[in-house]
């Protein structure tokens, strides 16, 4: 998987965009790890992420409750938050090393402001996984603005009609940038799509 | 995926879910092309038909690998493994996968948005970079549809399913990498859908990413944004 890898944020935004990933290594250290993972949850939700889920059960803008989540989340479970800020994905990282659970983090962002972070509290980069962009036939490809927000959901499942739509109905005034954000969010089922980013969007396009 | 034309009440809401447009209306009903289905499951997961009329149908051999590929939920039973590929680079500090001197490649075909992708257009390129002699990554699901791995041919019977994405992934030692990219900008112009390349790389003591630099020399600058794995996984 390399979901939030290649996204395209290409069009001046406010507003950062991080993700962090906390799961276990399948065959290594995923017996018990469910309940590690519960732990991992917990701790990001008390950093306000502007996204949350277990990519397995689904996440806050797909209709699932922390509480629900937490009750059924598995030794398997990637649990993903989405930040807007590095002040918050700083006390994320923070609590994460503090509670010392020994399950694998990965942090996707710009490097140079996510590595500032990590040395700020003391952690280090282990393996990178570097984007080169797109190559092939690049006329398939949605304009910027599209991709800016389908991107966001590495798995495709944000599509462009349903983006496309969204724009439309925000220059409509049928709902506001930010309840569009909000729905378009609801097919991401990792909660690494970020619904203030994706609002940020629908604003600018449609004003 | 299939949308039962005696509920359906042609309201459209399923329509904009679908990645592949798949869904088309017929009579004011709304139905799926199977040919473009990638059963990904985007639809039914919305939510949004008012009368239940979209359900999943039971698939075989060979049509289950649209599934397994394009469903984020869906799980590669033989890795236990959600998605279209492997946990690569996510979990290397406790893998040790990809070693220093090594580099990996994610070559993620369909992506982004282009459509749906056939499997024959993921063989064009596999088919190519196993001329390279590089190392597919066996567990990978599109590895398990080779059927052989010295050259990345796919299996003749899995050539026309579509899929949202495939991800290819292999790992060559560093000094390779400029070669792998030069190739994959040579092949671009054969393949009808679009490839986002990720490359792999420890980060050394300093802070220095040696496939980067090596990228970066040749005249492959790395975009800004990506992932970086912290040294916090262990086997207790």
């Amino acid at each position: 998987m390399t979901h939030t890898l290649h996204r395209r944020l290409e069009v001046e935004i406010k507003g950062e965009d991080f993700i962090i990933l906390c799961m276990a290594t399948q065959g290594y250290n995923d017996k018990g790890a469910g309940e590690k993972l519960k732990k991992v949850y917990k701790l990001v939700a008390s950093t306000n992420p502007d996204n949350l889920a277990d990519d397995n059960l689904g996440g806050r803008f797909t209709g699932r409750t922390d509480q629900e989540i937490l009750e059924n989340m598995l030794d398997r479970a990637y649990v993903g938050a989405a930040y807007t800020d590095r002040s918050r994905l700083k006390d994320a990282l923070e609590k994460i090393k503090t509670a010392d659970l020994g399950m694998s983090v990965v942090v996707t962002g710009n490097y140079s402001a996510a590595f500032s972070v990590l040395k700020e509290i003391g952690l280090k980069p282990h393996t990178v996984n570097m984007s080169l962009g797109v190559f092939g036939k690049k006329e398939l490809l949605p304009q910027k603005e599209i991709l800016a927000v389908s991107t966001m959901c590495g798995h495709g499942m944000v599509t462009k009609q349903r983006i496309e739509n969204m724009i439309e109905d925000v220059k409509q005034k049928q709902c506001s940038a930010q309840d569009g954000g909000e729905k378009l969010a609801s097919t991401c089922t990792c909660g690494i799509f970020n619904p203030k980013l994706a609002a940020e969007m629908l604003k600018q396009t449609t004003e | 995926m299939i949308i039962d034309g005696d509920l359906c009440t042609g309201c459209e809401a399923c329509c904009e879910y679908c990645p592949v447009n798949a869904i088309g209306m017929d009579a004011d009903l709304a139905y799926i092309d199977l040919e473009l289905c990638t059963e990904c499951n985007n639809c039914l997961r919305a939510d949004v038909c008012p009368t239940d009329a979209i359900f999943q149908n039971e698939i075989a051999w060979p049509r289950s690998i649209r599934n397994i590929f394009s469903d984020p939920i869906s799980v590669f039973k033989e890795t236990g493994v959600s998605g279209r590929g492997t946990e690569e680079s996510k979990t290397n500090d406790v893998t040790h996968r990809f070693k220093k001197g090594e580099v990996g490649f994610s070559i993620d075909v369909g992506r982004p948005n282009a459509g749906g992708v056939k499997l024959r257009e993921v063989d064009k390129i596999s088919r190519e970079i196993a001329k390279l002699g590089v190392s597919f990554d066996p567990d990978n699901p599109l590895t398990y549809l080779m059927a052989d791995t010295k050259t990345g041919k796919l299996k003749e019977d899995v050539l026309d399913e579509f899929v949202v994405s495939a991800i290819i992934e292999f790992k060559t030692p560093l000094t390779q990498c400029v070669e792998i990219v030069k190739t994959l900008e040579e092949i671009s112009d054969r393949v009808n859908t679009v490839f986002s390349v990720g490359v792999i790389s420890r980060v050394e003591e300093d802070w220095s990413i040696p496939a980067q630099i090596a990228l970066q020399d040749a005249g492959f600058p790395v975009r800004p944004q990506g992932k970086t794995t912290l040294n916090l996984g262990r086997c207790d």
